[in-house]
């Protein structure tokens, strides 16, 4: 298709008529500014050639100008080798009308206008494509805001697609077994896989699952069930073992034996205890008896004792008192001679008195003669010891001093020594005749004197002039001045010590050295002779000369003191022998009085034993007799006793003892047990089988094992349905994934001959570059050398000159296949620079050879280079 | 002096015929209940007087009273019969089972229950051993105690078990209860009348399943039949006669798809075979290669069938469909031809296990294409 001619009425911005004339068909450029109304001319042709005059649609009506109408577009273009016109009004003026130019006839109107002309412009069907076009910034938006209404770009893609597919045939029909199979397996499960809720599969899926959660409860019931029959036989065999009457007959008769067995030896026991009783109460009869029996003879041997021992006691106190006068008697002269010597002694002992008086006296005479002459040497010891203390202690001289001063002394000594060493020294000699001349401070100094001086000294030489000597005075001065100070405290010393030089103060040092020695004698000797100290020795002095002063008897007669001693000594011993024999005496006195005391209380106690006596035993004539009688009851408790013995003894063979007895009671107990047991477990069986039975009437209601068959087959019947979906479902996704593959075939098949037309076009604006063409035939990467771009990183530029291109190609393989629809780009080159919009023209021109182009361009100056024809927009004539 | 009896067994009333539509069941239920009347016409016609059933005569322990109750009201009302009813393995002698229950609701006279191992006189000089099952499975031959069982009055020794007689190259049966195939012989039986096997099905002269009255399941044998059985003078063989009992044709048929008229013949001979198709259960395994429209025409006659038929279910996972070339041209000369091709290839490459998913896919393409154009035409 080329159109020819353009014209429209009360459409957007042409409210009044408007028409672009004289299209070449092959490049025609309308230039102008942007209120010219370019965009509104595409949309106009757009509805033309693909909205039919009845369309309602939005795009239709924003077509209608501000002020009203009904939007009249008309072409004339040339096809199938013919020029026809197309004219449509929309909305309120519904009309198509095609019409033959070249002989002016109606082809057709209505619908019919608008199917024969779609079938001009394509290859017929109403979703051939007539018309490629690219708007302003269309290349730079989404795809969805790329055409006149959104989707616009998507159609384009799908149109180009069919019009491939419908070369290739079936394109259509692939899409749509591919909707409709996606559709099943969506009815199947979501996009994701898992299965569609609600859907079919897992409806199956879920009711198997619940199915089989149902058959294995189902079968756990039975199971159980499956126990509880068997639970009800084992129950019921017991229920007869335990019911069984000769078995229960048989435990009760064990019982009843036992309880008699029990009872007998209950019997026998207390028979035994009856039995040991009487034994207890023989044997307590026998020892009363023989109690009595012995009793009666011990008191009968006691009276006979005691009346044999009065007998001998009345004869023994006789013979104690006389000994006991007979002590009195002795005692008495013992006593005599004790105090006899006892005065002796105290005589004696008076004369040993006399005797030590007189020793004492004479010998403090004797000592106080001794004790004088000491006190005598003491005495002057003392006094030469005071006198020389006096004397040392006026001494002003002392050792110390001495030392100090002769230290200091020797300091002089070095001083003086070291300065003469460091003064100058001047001998004067004088030639004969000259002795005197040489003077010193005005004083002749003699010839050989040796002068030190230590200061400046001018010697003046008569009539020839002085010679002053100048010492090194610093050092000099120094140790004089140390020198000085030395002298001066040796001067102090011996002033303090009270001497004139030193030579005297080590002769007074000397001689207080004596002093100190002699005072150490003196102090020696007082000590030796006083050695109690002064002051006792006096008294001692004093005491002996007391003592030695006594009374006129000098003791002549009187014994010395040994004699006196041995006498006493005889005469104490003596004393202690007679008042031992008296104590002696005074103790057989005493025990012989308590021993006749002892003998007459024995008698007393005798005398009233045999009174007691008396009282409890019988007469004296009856007492063998009543011996005789307990004798005789002792025997016969003892018989008794023996036959108690014997009976108790032949009921202890009879009666079970205590271990017995209580195996006897345990196993009557057991038996009894056992009874009540099997009772018990008879009736525990029999509520266990009532629960049971009723619980197996629940599983016959429950109808268990139908269930789990019911539950089986249901379960292998939804089996059955998902294996049915999982087929299914196999075999639309083998359908999809073949479909793909086809589809991809089919594009890639498409592709092929898009990128075969697209190389021209891309070797004149990108050279060398290549063009990767996706699934919805967008661009999507853009390789130039070794650089791989998407095409959204690319340039706004680069993007629109692409996005040309690629039309040109599209419009090249429509043309190339007979079907070329005229390309309209509508201020679609923006940003191309100089360089490169130059090889875009170049392409267009290209292009233009094989189908129309048409350009609206807003730079007129820039599309002049294009050439092509130029369009302008003029009032429609005739309208 | 002839002694006629019938020999029946595997009645297994109160069957719930799991996985069938809800509203079949009930028919078929009663369609065994109805069985025992039509035994005992056969017993009638026949002269017998004892009906000897040999085993699961319920269909499980736990069987509804109903169906007892049921059960017993229709033996008592076959008065001139008497019913000799033995526990099988799906209705064994247990505590609180079936037959404690039916001795409970009171069984009535012209029905005995043989409960015990232990002979019985059920006629002048017939004696009847019973071999009961007390459970479903049994690790020895209930029938061994027949050897040295003493039967001094009778001049006739009958057996009467359920189990599965071995040696048969496989088990005859389904019960894991073994039978000692001699035990005729060695039991000094004139018969030995089995249950568990539905099929009628002679083992030996004197034993026979006699199957089940009444068919409850697609078999690979014979059911629906009764067996009246003769016994004439001592050591002569039974005779044994089969007389059909059944309501209900159970069919397990398979079908191999070699063209159009394939299922056209079977439907003609299923028309021959079967009288009242309305009472026919038909399980068809469909298998073999079909084209696409011989498919899609099976498809149409599959559901004519299903509506004449009392049940149908179809299998079909064993038919490989595949189109012929010119089937091919239906697909146009585009995509969608490709498309076809490619699943084709892929249906007839037998070593490829996607092979039954191309030709599920291939059918599906071929109903999308035909849909479209349905569309395409309207």
């Amino acid at each position: 298709m080329r159109i020819r001619a353009i014209r429209m009425r009360e459409l957007g911005c042409f409210s009044a008529p408007v028409a672009l004339e004289g299209l070449s068909g092959e490049l025609d450029v309308l230039a102008g500014p942007n209120e010219l109304g370019k965009s509104t001319i595409l949309k106009g042709l757009q509805a033309l050639f693909t909205a039919p005059h009845t369309s309602q649609a939005s795009d239709i009506r924003e077509l209608r100008p501000y002020a009203g109408g009904a939007p009249l577009i008309e072409a004339d273009f040339e096809a199938e080798g013919r020029l026809w016109r197309l004219r449509k009004q929309y909305l309120s003026e519904k009309q198509t009308l095609l019409t033959d130019v070249g002989s002016g006839k109606v082809a057709a109107r209505g619908e019919e206008a608008h199917r024969r002309a779609l079938e001009l412009i394509g290859s017929g069907g109403a979703h051939r494509l007539g018309l490629l076009w690219l708007k302003q910034g269309s290349a730079l938006s989404p795809a969805a805001k790329e055409g006149i209404r959104e989707g616009a770009r998507e159609e384009l893609s799908r149109a180009i697609e069919r019009e491939i597919a419908a070369a290739s045939g079936g394109g259509h029909d692939l899409r749509v077994v591919r909707a409709k199979v996606i559709e099943q397996r969506r009815a199947l499960v979501t996009g994701h896989e898992p299965p569609r809720p609600a859907g079919a599969y897992a409806v199956a899926l879920a009711s198997r699952s619940e199915a089989e959660r149902s058959l294995e409860a189902a079968r756990t019931s039975a199971g159980a069930a499956a126990d509880r029959l068997r639970q009800v036989q084992t129950l019921r065999q017991r229920r007869a073992m335990l019911a069984d009457p000769s078995a229960l007959a048989a435990i009760r008769q064990h019982a009843q034996k036992l309880g008699a067995d029990r009872e007998a030896a209950l019997a026998a026991r207390q028979q035994l205890k009856i039995a040991e009783a009487n034994v207890q109460a023989c044997e307590s009869r026998l020892a009363e008896a023989q109690q009595a029996f012995e009793m009666l003879a011990r008191r009968l041997e006691e009276a006979r004792g005691l009346e044999a021992a009065a007998s001998v006691g009345e004869a023994e106190e006789l013979k104690l008192t006389e000994a006991l006068a007979e002590l009195g008697r002795s005692m008495d002269e013992a006593c005599a001679r004790r105090e006899e010597l006892r005065r002796a002694l105290d005589a004696e002992r008076a004369r040993l008195r006399t005797r030590h008086e007189l020793d004492g006296r004479r010998e403090a005479a004797a000592r106080l003669a001794e004790v004088s002459a000491r006190l005598n040497e003491a005495r002057e010891a003392a006094a030469r010891a005071d006198e020389i203390r006096a004397r040392l202690g006026e001494e002003r001289v002392t050792e110390d001093k001495v030392a100090a001063a002769e230290r200091e002394a020797a300091a002089v000594a070095t001083l003086e020594a070291r300065i003469a060493a460091q003064l100058p020294k001047v001998r004067v000699a004088y030639l004969p005749g000259a002795s005197g001349k040489i003077r010193v401070e005005g004083r002749p100094v003699g010839a050989g004197e040796v002068l030190t001086p230590s200061r400046p000294v001018s010697f003046e030489i008569e009539g020839i002039g002085a010679i002053t000597i100048e010492p090194a005075v610093h050092d000099v001065e120094e140790d004089e001045a140390d020198l000085a100070a030395h002298r001066s405290v040796v001067a102090d010393l011996l002033a303090g010590m009270d001497v004139p030089d030193l030579e005297s103060a080590r002769g007074r040092v000397e001689q207080r050295r004596r002093l100190e020695r002699e005072l150490a004698r003196a102090e020696d000797r007082l000590a030796t002779r006083a050695p109690e100290g002064m002051a006792l020795l006096t008294q001692e002095a004093q005491r002996l000369a007391a003592l030695s002063q006594g009374s006129g008897d000098d003791g002549a007669g009187l014994p010395e003191r040994p004699e006196i001693e041995a006498e006493i000594e005889r005469l104490g011993r003596t004393l202690r022998e007679a008042e031992q024999a008296a104590d002696r005496l005074a103790r057989d006195h005493v025990e012989a009085r308590e021993r006749l005391a002892g003998n007459s209380a024995a008698a007393r106690a005798r005398k009233a034993q045999l009174t007691a006596l008396a009282a409890e035993l019988p007469p004296p004539g009856e007492r063998a007799e009543r011996l005789a009688e307990f004798e005789t009851g002792l025997q016969t408790a003892r018989l008794a006793v023996n036959e108690a013995i014997r009976e108790r003894g032949a009921w202890r063979e009879t009666a079970p003892d205590d271990a017995a007895m209580r195996a006897l009671e345990a196993g009557l107990a057991a038996s009894q047990q056992r009874e009540r047991s099997a009772r018990e477990e008879l009736a525990a069986v029999e509520r266990d089988l009532a629960v049971v039975e009723r619980e197996l009437e629940r599983d016959r209601h429950d109808g268990i094992t139908a269930k789990v068959k019911e539950l089986e087959q249901r379960t292998r019947s939804l089996d059955d349905q998902v294996r049915h979906f999982e087929r299914e479902l196999s075999a639309l996704d083998l359908l999809i994934e073949i479909v793909g593959q086809v589809e991809q075939q089919s594009r890639d098949l498409y592709l092929s001959p898009v990128l075969q037309r697209l190389d021209p076009y891309l070797s004149l604006v990108f050279p060398g570059a290549r063009l990767d063409i996706g699934r919805s035939l967008d661009v999507e990467t853009v390789a130039r050398g070794e650089a791989t771009e998407s095409l959204s990183a690319l340039s706004d530029g680069t993007q629109e000159q692409i996005a040309v291109i690629v039309r040109l190609a599209f419009a090249r393989l429509l043309a190339d296949h007979g079907r070329a629809a005229p390309l309209i780009l509508d201020d679609a080159l923006v940003y191309a620079d100089d360089t490169r919009i130059e090889s875009l023209f170049d392409a267009l021109r290209m292009a233009a050879g094989a189908h129309q182009v048409i350009v609206f361009t807003c730079r007129a100056r820039t599309f002049e280079q294009l050439g092509g024809t130029r369009l302008a927009v003029a009032p429609w004539a005739g309208q | 002096m002839t002694f006629t009896f019938i020999h029946t067994a595997d009645w297994q009333l109160g069957k719930t015929f799991a996985g069938l539509p809800a509203e079949k069941v009930p028919l078929l239920r009663e369609a065994r209940l109805d069985a025992i009347g039509r035994i005992a016409a056969v017993g009638r016609s026949q002269g017998a007087r004892h009906a000897l059933v040999a085993g699961d005569i319920y269909d499980s322990r736990d069987v509804a009273d109903r169906d007892l109750l049921q059960s017993l009201e229709r033996l008592r009302r076959e008065q001139d019969v008497t019913w000799h009813l033995l526990p099988g393995n799906h209705d064994p002698v247990q505590a609180g089972g079936v037959w404690e229950r039916l001795t409970r609701f009171g069984v009535p006279a012209n029905v005995r229950l043989h409960l015990e191992p232990h002979p019985q006189m059920i006629a002048a000089d017939i004696a009847l051993l019973p071999a009961p099952l007390t459970a479903r499975t049994a690790a020895g031959d209930p029938t061994a105690w027949m050897d040295a069982a003493a039967t001094p009055l009778a001049r006739h020794r009958i057996g009467l078990a359920h189990g599965s007689i071995q040696g048969f190259g496989g088990e005859m049966g389904e019960a894991a209860v073994p039978i000692a195939p001699g035990r005729a012989e060695t039991a000094g039986l004139d018969y030995l009348a089995l249950g568990d096997w539905h099929g009628a099905t002679r083992i030996s002269d004197r034993v026979w399943y006699s199957g089940t009255p009444e068919p409850d399941r697609f078999p690979d044998n014979e059911p629906g039949f009764v067996l009246v059985v003769r016994i004439e003078g001592q050591g002569s063989p039974a005779m044994v006669e089969r007389r059909p009992t059944a309501q209900y044709t159970w069919w397990k048929r398979a079908l191999a798809i070699t063209g159009p008229e394939s299922l056209a013949i079977f439907g003609q001979s299923l028309e021959a075979a079967v009288a009242q198709p309305e009472r026919l259960l038909l399980r068809l395994a469909l298998g073999g290669t079909a084209t696409l429209s011989t498919w899609s025409e099976a498809e149409s006659r599959l559901a004519a069938l299903e509506q004449s038929l009392f049940h149908l279910v179809v299998d079909s996972t064993a038919l490989q469909v595949l189109p012929e070339d010119i089937e091919l041209e239906e697909f146009g000369a585009g995509d969608l031809r490709r498309v076809a091709e490619l699943l084709t290839t892929t249906a007839r490459d037998a070593a490829s296990e996607k092979a039954p998913a191309a030709s599920l896919a291939l059918r599906k393409l071929y109903l999308l294409r035909q849909s479209s154009r349905a569309g395409e035409s309207s």
